[in-house]
């Protein structure tokens, strides 16, 4: 599902390169739950993005379920993203005058989405996130846990192939992190996390620690 | 499959990026400023005629038309000066505003990226949410400004007894209203530019992460 050879990327700091992923080879098959540990400046929330497509990289392959993204316009990249791709951050990201509905439904209503569709399909989400008791309640209104649930709804609405999570349950106490993993773990689909919490890989499949750019 | 972006993408950067308070101050700063560009551009435009009707002229000392006269030119300097001030200060504001409205609205945009919105979406529906906010501000700025300045100018010719048919009361001219209107267009895509040029290729969505360490 997600194929990566000798991946580089550097930024550009006061004109000269700072290499952020020095060689990164990664192969991650369909279904696969891994999970990128690293230190705060290891790179790990860049190889996300790198992943998710919202930055380009400078060497190497990168192919997201069979498609090699190299040399794809922005507008590609932005439909692959779209058709291929939830996020799930760690601060949640949702839209605070919306409700839990509102903001599940918003990918929907970019694509076009019929309104009686859009309602059946928001309402089955929320209800797989535990969440059927809230669904018209502003997300203002709702614990940590059950905005990082809205969250992990509206990442999956679309029902992508791949989950990205950026430090998912680095806002949660323990209780709910737990919880928000097994979540994770129960979409049945490939999921990508990246934290610095070694605790959490008891739920993954895979782990690997990211050092400087380079994938241990 | 047609995407349908604009309108959910709208609200959505419309709905994050507001905090109802700050915007109307914003508003009101533009409107502000707009305001005393029109007034001043008014008092410009209308002293120059009554300066052009009467150049070359031998008027009497004393009388209503010498005082107009006498008046006029200092009030033609005075708003020519005080035009361009008044054009700097609205582009400025609006430049304020836009930015405002940009690093409010950047948070949500980010996450639009992230859902699939297109880039170009994206600035489109930022671009208008700063439109939003000038566009009534130069518009409200302009036409409390041209009712006061009407007011403010025929209590003057009354006060001074200055003969009223020579001043014209509708405001300042058309070309004037058009490079301060064309400049707060460019100040409010100012701050969309430079993003879009510091992103350098990349997504929006880069800037959640500038947003969680914050």
């Amino acid at each position: 599902m997600i194929y990566m050879e000798h991946l580089k990327k550097a930024y550009r700091v006061k004109g000269k390169p700072r290499p952020v992923l020095e060689d990164v080879t990664l192969n991650v098959p369909e279904g696969e739950f891994l999970i990128l540990l690293g230190k705060s400046g290891s790179g790990k929330t860049t190889l996300l993005s790198v992943m998710g497509l919202l930055e380009p990289y400078d060497g190497g392959t990168y192919r997201l379920d069979g498609t090699d993204t190299a040399g794809l316009s922005a507008k590609e990249r932005t439909d692959l993203r779209r058709e291929k791709i939830g996020f799930v951050f760690q601060s949640y990201q949702l839209i605070p005058t919306l409700t839990a509905f509102e903001n599940v439904e918003v990918p929907l209503g970019f694509d076009g989405v019929p309104k009686e569709e859009r309602r059946a399909r928001v309402e089955e989400a929320l209800i797989a996130v535990g969440l059927e008791d809230r669904i018209h309640q502003r997300v203002t209104e709702l614990s940590g846990g059950e905005q990082q649930r809205v969250a992990i709804a509206r990442a999956i609405i679309r029902q992508p192939k791949v989950i990205l999570a950026d430090e998912p349950t680095g806002n949660l106490d323990r209780v709910n992190a737990d919880e928000i993993m097994k979540l994770l773990q129960s979409l049945h689909r490939t999921v990508v996390m990246v934290t610095h919490d070694e605790s959490l890989t008891a739920y993954a499949d895979e782990v690997c620690a990211l050092r400087a750019g380079v994938l241990a | 499959m047609k995407y349908k972006e604009d309108y959910p993408a709208f609200y959505a950067v419309r709905d994050v990026g507001r905090q109802k308070k700050r915007f109307i101050l914003l508003m009101l700063l533009v409107a502000l400023c707009v305001g005393g560009a029109v007034f001043v551009d008014g008092l410009r435009h209308s002293a120059e005629v009554v300066v052009s009707v009467y150049s070359g002229e031998i008027l009497t000392v004393g009388t209503p038309e010498y005082r107009a006269f006498h008046w006029a030119s200092k009030a033609a300097t005075i708003g020519g000066t005080m035009r361009v001030s008044g054009w700097v200060l609205s582009w400025f504001a609006a430049y304020y505003a836009a930015s405002h409205v940009l690093s409010h609205g950047t948070q949500s945009a980010a996450v639009l990226s992230a859902l699939g919105v297109r880039q170009k979406t994206i600035l489109r529906v930022m671009l208008h949410e700063s439109l939003l906010v000038l566009l009534p501000a130069v518009a409200f700025g302009t036409f409390v400004s041209t009712r006061l300045f009407r007011i403010w100018l025929r209590r003057r010719i009354l006060a001074e007894g200055f003969p009223a048919r020579l001043f014209q009361t509708h405001g300042g001219s058309i070309w004037s209203f058009l490079i301060l209107c064309a400049g707060i267009l460019l100040a409010a895509a100012i701050p969309l530019l430079v993003m879009h040029w510091k992103l350098g290729g990349r997504s929006v969505g880069v800037l959640f992460r500038e947003g969680e360490r914050e």
